[in-house]
């Protein structure tokens, strides 16, 4: 972490802004052409793109260790082991947990938040509240609407008409007095901040058990789960260059040792009789079967990737691309924004265009080489909340620039044309 | 000249015809496609297993929009026997035939809604 500020420090001082000419030549995906224009990938929210120290880390793997893990004494299993197991602990350092026993890797940000639904839910008894806010991605609010079987009462906090939390019913709700809080960092929809710290404060002092659904917050801003003090935390690597199918965990160590087992079968166990099992160390306790090892040390490569450039530059070089797209789309008439002003926001524009459905909207800048996402972002309930069925989605990371900008505002403007929308 | 949004959709999506509730009707069919929030909700008229007279109501983009139109316009006088062999493939010819993959739900998901009401409507009166 402290080799990782200071180069940061540094990009901040010396440079004011990362080089994002040389961040766009690492991407490969980044070369080509989409009917026939310069790829503007700004989908970023959904799936990120991958850096060749990803793509080649991944195949190193392959070529040269690749063997199941735990398992053989052989060298390639053992070199496959060390991999892995460095994958958490690099993993651990990222997010400052305590070491790689508190990482478990999962298939994405999804299987963590039901690993906990699942094992956190036998816990529970008839009667017992769960809150989330109405903020959440599906993934952090349907895995809780399955316990309502059980008699649980699951609790959503409000959001203002701007799209920001409702504070004031976070904090009524809490006085139900929730055994478990469960909240996402940032809306993937609308990019709205949640103010986590106090958050995770407040529902720890009335004593709940609380969850942050990082998905959208560690990919694009440094986050510290110690200084945070939340008990887990879900993220996905793709979403943060990392390849698909995996995902992480973090725990506390002392909640995971005491949290039963999610899935069960090879390499969890201990010893294992005919008649029951005892269960491996942490993390291995919730890595049942072979896992994703090449997914692990990818992962591993795109953080040290992210560490390379620092994530205070990530966070401010998208703060400032939010604030030169907001301005941007305010020159065009007959477009409503959604969600709090850039300050309050992750680099998430969500919108729509007067007259044109944002589908449309999207198949334009599509034509355009544009790529963004329509629709209702898995937040149904969010969407209906704010008035609307869909809206058109745009989304930065770091290797995004001023012309990506230029090409959504100049799509936008030739959807209007098309659909003869101008004012 | 663009592909997805030819002269036909766009015009079919501004001055949409048949598009209202139809009063009085004897035949509803609703439904949406979730994954994007369109909704559907036609009104028949049905006399002796012909549709008479039909319109529709909607909430979606211009590829829905057009193809519901075009949808009223081509069953309007037909029998049900005659609806329910119309296929998406045929539906997508309307339009043109240059509706890209991602956006075929959009365009096929309200002749769904249709043939399966008109299928419950036979049952009914069977």
């Amino acid at each position: 972490m402290l080799r990782n500020k200071t180069k940061s420090e540094i990009s901040w001082k010396e440079k004011s802004s990362m080089n994002t000419e040389k961040i766009r030549k690492e991407f490969p995906i980044l070369r080509r052409k989409i009917n026939g224009r310069r790829l503007v990938y700004l989908d970023n929210t959904a799936t990120t793109q991958k850096p060749a120290s990803v793509i080649e880390a991944i195949t190193e793997y392959y070529e040269h260790h690749n063997a199941n893990v735990h398992r053989g004494i052989y060298t390639l299993s053992q070199e496959a082991s060390e991999k892995y197991e460095e994958a958490h602990e690099e993993t651990a350092r990222f997010i400052g947990a305590q070491n790689g026993e508190e990482i478990v890797f999962t298939r994405n940000a999804t299987e963590s938040l039901n690993l906990l639904a699942f094992t956190l839910g036998k816990e529970l008894k008839k009667g017992d509240h769960v809150l989330v806010t109405l903020l959440e991605h599906h993934s952090n609010l349907v895995p809780w609407q399955q316990l309502k079987e059980k008699g649980i009462h699951l609790d959503i906090a409000r959001v203002t008409p701007e799209g920001l939390l409702n504070e004031r019913d976070f904090e009524e709700k809490l006085s139900l007095k929730p055994k478990l809080v469960s909240f996402t960092a940032a809306s993937n929809a609308l990019g709205t901040r949640l103010p986590q710290k106090k958050m995770i404060k407040a529902a720890r002092d009335s004593g709940a058990t609380t969850i942050v659904d990082g998905a959208q917050a560690v990919p694009h801003e440094p986050v510290n789960v110690q200084k945070l003090g939340m008990d887990f935390m879900a993220f996905s690597g793709h979403k943060m260059l990392g390849p698909t199918g995996i995902g992480v965990l973090y725990g506390k160590k002392e909640r995971l040792e005491s949290l039963p087992p999610f899935l069960t079968g090879g390499d969890m166990i201990d010893t294992v009789t005919e008649e029951k099992s005892t269960w491996n160390a942490l993390p291995w306790k919730f890595e049942a079967g072979t896992p994703n090892v090449a997914g692990g040390i990818g992962l591993a490569a795109a953080i040290k990737y992210l560490n390379g450039v620092g994530m205070e530059a990530v966070a401010e070089h998208e703060q400032k691309l939010l604030q030169y797209a907001t301005n941007q789309l305010q020159e065009i008439p007959g477009i409503r924004r959604y969600g709090p002003s850039p300050e309050h926001k992750l680099g998430i524009i969500s919108f729509n265009v007067n007259g044109i459905h944002a589908h449309d909207v999207a198949s334009v800048l599509d034509q355009n080489g544009v790529q963004v996402r329509s629709g209702n972002h898995c937040a149904q309930p969010l969407l209906n909340a704010l008035g609307i069925k869909a809206s058109v989605r745009a989304s930065f990371y770091l290797y995004n620039d001023r012309p990506d900008v230029d090409a959504l505002v100049d799509g936008i403007r030739s959807a209007q044309k098309l659909f003869k929308v101008t004012p | 000249m663009n592909e997805l949004y030819s002269e036909l959709v766009l015009d079919l999506y501004r001055n949409p015809p048949n598009r209202g509730k139809l009063q009085p009707h004897n035949v509803r069919a609703s439904g949406g496609n979730p994954s994007c929030g369109d909704a559907v909700t036609f009104t028949l008229w049905m006399e002796n297993g012909i549709v008479k007279d039909i319109k529709f109501e909607n909430e979606g983009c211009a590829i829905s929009t057009a193809m519901q139109a075009l949808l009223t316009e081509h069953v309007k006088g037909k029998p049900v026997a005659e609806i329910q062999r119309i296929t998406e493939q045929n539906a997508l010819e309307w339009l043109g035939g240059s509706i890209t993959p991602t956006r075929q739900k959009c365009a096929t998901f309200a002749l769904k809604i249709l043939q399966k009401e008109l299928r419950a409507v036979e049952q009914r009166n069977k």
